[in-house]
């Protein structure tokens, strides 16, 4: 079963001076297991697409499911709580919180606090690879990558299964950019997330499962 | 040489000519293709310099007004020797010339006092106009004559001589052949012969004349000549030689002669200051007059009438300086005469003596003797009048006393001082705050601009051609707002004017009637300011100078080439992970590694904490000293001649003191009756009770004795009956007054019933051999007046009467005549017991009932007249109530004419001066203080929401991870009130630990500040609540 389902989405930006339709009609079906790739060119739609996927916003018209159950019929708060995890370009770490209490944020918001978090937050730098040091450490004492992974890693404390990335690379180097394009794989294909990527990338998109095109506010295979 | 970037022999700048004004062009053009923008500044500058014009107008018209006040008053300190005659201008007081001679340093000390401009020392020369003699009720010495009488017999019943007068060589009036009686001190003249004598004629009430010589005659001056009080003639012609025919024109001399008053500013000589004498025709002098001692003068309406003198006229005048006392040298010879033209006439006032007035170039600075008892008077600083009355009566010798004439200054000046400052405050406010507001609004103006500059540098356009742009682009909006700017100011400059006026109005508003402080107030000057073009040139220069320089060091720094920012000091590689968890998690975590931004709420709360206990401990103690003031002052008043000096001698109806008592605001009111005049005959028992006798003494009983005897009793000490010695007119410039009681008596005893009592000066006692408990014997005349009559006390004709009074008291005598106090025998209030007094074993044979018996005078005050009258107010609270109750009685004001002849004065000026002042600074503050509470409300306010404003990411990113808008709310929320509330305790606690108090203004201020501060922070947060989710998917700016 698809855990997100877009179905006939149109999204429109009403400025001052123009109107720009951003989404047309675009419909699509993600499944667990896999890791897509939006990619398009600036101002195509890609991160409208992600922030109705993750929550942020409500479609126009259409319908954006998850588990088979219209976005516009949840409270967005929780969805995005307990369903989307997102990844930002850059990175959206809390700056006085350290690498263990960004992660354990989400879980406490959850009500999974204390000794048991701060233990499962270890596992997940670890599994990201990243010493093990690093979890009392502030964001600003971290690298670029460091910082992405520590995102990451709050992201899948999240478990929700679906998880949104937006230019996750965007801000790193090449040697970095491989290594999460391996995580993001590695949760993809080892603990069935459905990971969706948009990125301008071309090696992260020929990593990818799926590659999807977005042109003009159309959604069509890349 | 390597050409420096922007250089004009790099050839980077357009040439002169078609592109010359490329850069004003394009500057210009950014400005209209922005209007909206333009239009926000425009308006923002405009209301500048709108501010800036009318506070400097405000400020350039109250020192105009304040400038032109001090040029229109004229402040003087009359300096006045309390006499026995005070105040009578006529009279000639001996005692004075000791006085002056004894205090002589202390009058020079005076002089030399800050604010002093000059002292005009009061000066008179005897002025003789040929063949004038003088027949009005003003002249010197009436009863003065010198005479040749034929003595016919001794007349036992009148116990005086029956003579004729056979020549007048000086008599006022006319007496040649008349009968007068001769009455002797001492020694005996010879029935049928004739002598010479010179002394004075005594009125006598059945149209005899009575004539009393002199012991002899003593004259001042280098050719003065004594003349003995009579010499017996050989026959009834004076050798033509004889001294008595000087004697003779010495009094024809003075009293034919007018005062003459030199003087250098006769507009500031009291009279005419305060407007008792006032010119009915003609000019005072000119400066150039003056400057040259012109023979010139303004004389009084009666001489214009008595010489048929009208302006313009002239008049010849013998002027004679007597060195000292006036009408006291023995001119012989009278300087020759000078004619003096007349440039005006005054009239005459009957308090005033008849003056002539001539100018003077230099004042004369040497306090000397003259008729009256004013000295001088000195022209002060009208700002410095205060400080030198605080100085100079401290310096003052007992005696003397001085009173300021501002002519009203101090009033009307006085709240637009205040106002002066309050403007200069404001001023150096638009000062701080102009620079400041254009300094920002060309940072904002030029930091917009900049990514241009940089363009059109890069486009090889030099540095002077981006200036040149800035410049025009500034001036595009400044001139036009500096246009806007003064015109508004121009057309509410007027408006703003008249609340100023009504401002200083009301700060002047205090009731002040019947006050010492509106005493001498007698003229008023209008405050109209006119236009001053400057004041707008110079705030438009100001103004502009600003933008100018503003604008050209921000668009230097703009065209700087800018050095790469050092980079942050990476911080420690290690953290450490809080075992904190719950809901308050995030916001301790904040608050403890927020770092600068945690310690900046923290100070910013704690300094303001410290500012607003500043404040408000000042408003509480200005608060305090208003009540300290208000509790500790203690006011008198008294009542008063029409001048509103306090003496003796007044006519105050008893009704009046008991209407003032009955109104029950004051705490006490001291009167003084004038009973007689008491010649001290002897102790009757000794204060350890030895008894002695003492030979009987002749009382006649009628005739010229009788008048002869009354004569002699008017010069003895004068008899009061009070019931306040302290509070008796002598001693009341006294803090504190000699008085010292025997034991079991004092002040409270002048009210009871026990009247037998007297007080007597420390100088008369020891010239008599008195001592405290002794019992004396006076004799004095009573009459037997039809007020006495019908409160049925005796139906005895008047008499010469014989009273024993016990020495309860003695003081030492400050100035001024010597005086017996008797009780009043009058309590009061009504209703309230006299003070019991000791026992005494011994009454004396007569005993004196007392001026009143208080079982039933209080009841029958209207019968009464009193010659002084003193109250003090209960409570200062009570004032205007006081006001109210003396115009009730009815009393008058001094210096308002009406039907009502008694006037009263509150000698509150002082108090009102400082409750005045301090009210004034109280409202300034509160105004100030309530726009400093205000800036302080909203530095909390728009500080919380910008610290907040660093917040929007976290806000953004707990949205993004689902956290519910409440949980966000609550938890900053929880952060800015943890921080602000210790923030608030740390200041309270330096504020405590400095000494400063809380009262419940502070208290509640800092709740509203709290308010603020969380008001602010939820605004930011509600709006940073609803983040666009471009702004999280992208990357932040």
């Amino acid at each position: 079963m698809a855990i997100l389902e877009v179905k006939n989405v149109n999204y429109t930006y009403h400025t001052r001076y123009h109107t720009v339709e951003a989404l047309k009609e675009v419909s699509g079906t993600f499944i667990r297991g896999k890791l897509y790739a939006l990619v398009g060119k600036s101002g195509s739609g890609k991160s409208t697409l992600l922030s109705l996927m993750a929550g942020l916003m409500l479609p126009e018209s259409g319908e954006v499911l998850f588990e088979g159950t219209p976005t516009s019929r949840m409270d967005l708060d929780k969805y995005r709580l307990y369903h989307a995890a997102v990844i930002y370009q850059s990175f959206r770490l809390f700056p006085l919180l350290t690498v263990s209490e960004n992660i354990t944020y989400p879980m406490e918001l959850r009500g999974f606090r204390g000794e048991k978090a701060r233990a499962l937050a270890a596992e997940l730098v670890e599994k990201v690879n990243l010493p093990a040091g690093a979890l009392d450490r502030f964001p600003d004492m971290l690298s670029g990558g460091e910082q992405q992974r520590v995102g990451i890693a709050r992201a899948m404390s999240m478990n929700s299964g679906l998880l949104l990335a937006d230019e996750p690379t965007g801000n790193l180097d090449t040697e970095n950019g491989d290594r999460l394009v391996s995580i993001l794989l590695d949760l993809a294909h080892n603990d069935d997330y459905c990971v969706i990527v948009a990125t301008h990338d071309l090696e992260l998109a020929a990593r990818a499962d799926k590659v999807l095109r977005i042109s003009d506010g159309m959604l069509g295979d890349g | 040489m390597k050409p420096k970037t922007g250089d004009r022999i790099s050839g980077q700048d357009p040439p002169a000519g078609k592109n010359g004004i490329l850069a004003e062009k394009i500057g210009i053009k950014s400005i209209l293709r922005t209007p909206k923008k333009a239009l926000l500044f425009l308006i923002l500058l405009a209301t500048l310099v709108t501010l800036l014009t009318l506070v400097m107008c405000v400020h350039h018209a109250v020192s105009g007004y304040l400038d032109e006040c001090n040029r229109y008053y004229h402040t003087i300190v009359e300096l006045e020797y309390m006499g026995q005659e005070y105040p009578d201008s006529h009279a000639a007081d001996s005692s004075m010339q000791a006085s002056l001679a004894e205090n002589a340093d202390a009058l020079q000390a005076l002089l030399e006092l800050p604010g002093v401009m000059q002292f005009d020392a009061e000066d008179a020369l005897l002025g003789v106009i040929p063949d004038q003699r003088r027949k009005d009720y003003q002249v010197f010495d009436k009863d003065a004559a010198v005479i040749v009488v034929y003595i016919t017999w001794w007349d036992k019943s009148t116990d005086s001589y029956s003579a004729l007068i056979k020549n007048a060589p000086y008599a006022w009036g006319d007496v040649l052949d008349k009968i007068t009686y001769v009455s002797l001190e001492e020694g005996t003249l010879q029935p049928g012969a004739y002598y010479v004598m010179c002394g004075h004629f005594i009125t006598s009430a059945n149209n005899f004349l009575l004539f009393q010589p002199e012991d002899e005659i003593v004259g001042t001056g280098e050719d003065a000549l004594s003349v003995p009080g009579r010499q017996l003639l050989s026959g009834e012609t004076l050798p033509g030689d004889s001294p008595y025919y000087s004697l003779a024109q010495v009094y024809k001399n003075r009293n034919n002669g007018y005062r003459v008053s030199p003087v250098t500013d006769m507009e500031t000589l009291r009279p005419w200051q305060q407007g008792e004498l006032k010119l009915i025709g003609g000019r005072l002098f000119t400066a150039e007059e003056y400057a040259a001692d012109a023979q010139v003068c303004v004389i009084s309406n009666i001489l214009s009438t008595v010489r048929d003198l009208s302006v313009g006229d002239s008049i010849q005048i013998s002027l004679n300086d007597c060195g000292d006392l006036i009408y006291s040298s023995w001119f012989q010879e009278l300087a020759p005469a000078k004619e003096y033209r007349i440039t005006g006439i005054y009239y005459r006032t009957k308090e005033y003596p008849d003056t002539l007035f001539i100018p003077r170039s230099e004042p004369n600075a040497s306090v000397k003797m003259t008729t009256g008892y004013v000295l001088g008077q000195f022209r002060l600083n009208n700002d410095l009048a205060g400080a030198f009355e605080d100085t100079a009566e401290r310096l003052l010798p007992a005696g003397y006393k001085l009173t300021v004439y501002d002519e009203g200054y101090g009033a009307v000046a006085g709240p637009y001082k205040e106002l002066k400052n309050l403007s200069m405050l404001f001023l150096l406010i638009c000062l701080l705050v102009v620079p400041g507001v254009l300094a920002l609004y060309s940072y904002l103006f030029i930091s917009r601009r900049r990514e241009d500059a940089l363009l059109q540098r890069a486009l090889g356009a030099g540095n002077a051609h981006v200036l040149r742009g800035f410049l025009a682009a500034s001036l595009a909006v400044t001139l036009p707002a500096a246009a806007i700017g003064l015109t508004a100011g121009r057309l509410l400059e007027g408006r703003v004017l008249d609340y100023v006026r009504v401002l200083a109005e009301r700060f002047g508003a205090a009731d002040i009637r019947f006050s010492s402080a509106n005493l001498f107030t007698v003229r008023q000057l209008e405050f109209a300011p006119v236009t001053d073009g400057r004041v707008y040139l110079l705030a438009a220069v100001v103004f502009l100078v600003f933008v100018l320089l503003f604008t050209a060091a921000f668009s230097v720094d703009a065209m700087r080439e800018r050095k790469p920012r050092r980079k942050k000091k990476p911080r420690a590689v290690h953290g450490r992970t809080s075992r904190l968890s719950g809901r308050l998690k995030f916001a301790f975590l904040s608050i403890r590694r927020g770092g600068m931004r945690t310690l900046a709420v923290v100070l910013l709360c704690a300094v303001i904490t410290v500012f607003l206990g500043l404040l408000t401990s000042a408003s509480d103690q200005y608060a305090a000293q208003l009540a300290e003031i208000r509790d500790n002052t203690v006011i008198r008043g008294y009542a008063t001649d029409n001048l509103g000096r306090y003496r003796n001698g007044m006519v105050v109806p008893a009704r009046y003191a008991r209407d003032l008592i009955d109104a029950g605001l004051t705490d006490a009111v001291y009167l003084t009756w004038e009973v007689s005049n008491l010649r001290f005959i002897g102790v009757t028992r000794t204060a350890d009770g030895t008894m002695r006798e003492l030979e009987d003494l002749f009382v006649p009983q009628g005739g010229f004795a009788v008048e002869t005897l009354q004569y002699k009793l008017s010069r003895e000490p004068k008899w009061i009956a009070t019931n306040s010695v302290a509070g008796a007119p002598a001693f009341y410039y006294e803090s504190e007054p000699e008085i010292t009681w025997l034991e079991g008596y004092g002040e409270a005893c002048l009210t009871g019933a026990d009247a037998d009592l007297c007080v007597l000066p420390v100088s008369m006692m020891e010239e008599k051999g008195i001592e405290l408990g002794d019992t004396v014997r006076f004799l004095c005349w009573l009459e037997d007046d039809d007020e006495d009559k019908a409160v049925g006390e005796s139906d005895d004709k008047d008499r010469f009467e014989l009273l024993d009074f016990l020495v309860a008291g003695s003081y030492v005598l400050p100035y001024g005549e010597e005086t017996i106090y008797t009780p009043l025998g009058l309590t009061l209030p009504a209703g309230s017991e006299p003070a019991p007094l000791p026992e005494r074993a011994y009454r004396p044979q007569r005993y004196w009932q007392g001026a009143f018996d208080h079982s039933w005078t209080y009841r029958s005050l209207h019968l009464f007249t009193f010659r002084s009258m003193i109250f003090t107010l209960s409570s200062t609270a009570e004032l205007d109530l006081l006001r109210d109750a003396l115009e009730g009685v009815p009393f008058e004001q001094v210096g308002v004419n009406s039907g009502v002849r008694n006037y009263a004065v509150i000698d509150d000026a002082d108090f009102v001066s400082a409750t005045q002042g301090m009210q004034r600074q109280i409202r300034y503050m509160n105004a100030l203080f309530g726009c400093l509470y205000v800036a302080v409300m909203l530095i909390g306010a728009v500080g919380a929401y910008l610290l907040q404003n660093s917040r929007k990411p976290e806000i953004a990113l707990m949205r993004a991870l689902g956290v519910g808008p409440a949980r966000i709310l609550v938890t900053f929320l929880w952060e800015q009130m943890l921080l602000s509330v210790l923030g608030v305790a740390a200041g309270g606690f330096v504020w405590k630990a400095s000494g400063g108090g809380a009262n419940g203004l502070f208290l509640l201020l800092i709740a509203v500040y709290e308010f603020c501060w969380m008001t602010g922070s939820i605004l930011r947060i509600l709006r940073a609540l609803k983040p666009k989710a471009q702004e999280l998917l992208t990357e932040p700016e």
